[in-house]
């Protein structure tokens, strides 16, 4: 046993890429979206002692990366609400995999939505956190998180209405290489 | 509990309910669903970059600093 919490270590360099990507949601640039990440881990790293091995990492690091999000964002006004929708903006996912299915569309309805609708589809849909934990990492209730996904599902299956306006027949062969194409 | 039979005791008993469909069935968010795959696929990129380096050295950093301070 040379190191003190090989295992924390450990869980800290597995959640890594998934706060990565969060942290890009919230500011929509890399070099920010890393120095988010860089002080979670200081942070995280210095309340280590607060957290239970086995609970669940990733939603405590995501609260503490989000309120140092927020934090910095109300010491910076409005610079950083700027760069809103940049996320998606230059996330270039290629266009190729299928005509109808590019995503295109839904970025750009993904970037319309209220930043608080955005955030909490993400953290159910892309992030897969309970709505339980959702609330947590937002600070706020379980119904709040629920009524914004709500709202956000339902401007963002709308959006995919519109675009996929031929696409009402069998659908299983495009569903299959879709997934095969996500999934890789 | 008062419970009246409104018929008589030997009708059958009432046909179960069909189990209520729950989460996951069709759920747009869900690993199958239209929205979750399309959400999935825009965090995947980031996802997939490999770490920064500099993120590494300072885990690294950290876990020795905590390892020389035990000793």
């Amino acid at each position: 046993m040379t190191e003190a919490h090989p295992s924390f270590k450990a869980a800290m360099l597995a959640a890594l890429p998934a706060l990565r990507a969060f942290a890009m949601s919230l500011s929509g640039r890399h070099d920010v979206a890393d120095d988010l990440v860089q002080e979670t881990v200081m942070k995280a790293w210095s309340k280590q002692d607060s957290f239970t091995l086995g609970t669940n990492m990733n939603a405590w690091l995501f609260t503490i990366l989000r309120n140092l999000y927020y934090s910095q964002m109300r010491k910076r006004g409005r610079e950083v609400q700027d760069v809103d929708g940049a996320f998606t903006a230059r996330l270039g996912v290629p266009p190729a995999h299928d005509g109808r299915m590019d995503l295109a569309d839904f970025r750009r309805a993904l970037d319309a939505l209220p930043p608080d609708q955005r955030e909490a589809i993400l953290l159910i849909g892309a992030s897969g956190f309970s709505y339980e934990e959702a609330a947590t990492i937002c600070g706020c209730a379980v119904g709040t998180i629920k009524s914004r996904v709500s709202r956000a599902r339902t401007r963002l299956q709308a959006a995919l209405g519109v675009s996929g306006a031929s696409d009402y027949g069998p659908d299983a062969t495009t569903a299959g290489a879709v997934s095969r194409a996500f999934a890789s | 509990m008062n419970y009246v039979p409104d018929r008589p005791s030997d009708d059958a008993p009432p046909a179960p309910r069909p189990p209520a469909p729950r989460g996951r069935r069709k759920d747009p968010l869900g690993p199958e669903g239209d929205i979750g795959l399309r959400l999935r696929a825009l965090y995947a990129e980031v996802e997939q970059e490999p770490i920064p380096a500099q993120l590494i050295e300072l885990l690294e950093r950290l876990s020795e600093v905590e390892r020389k301070a035990s000793e």
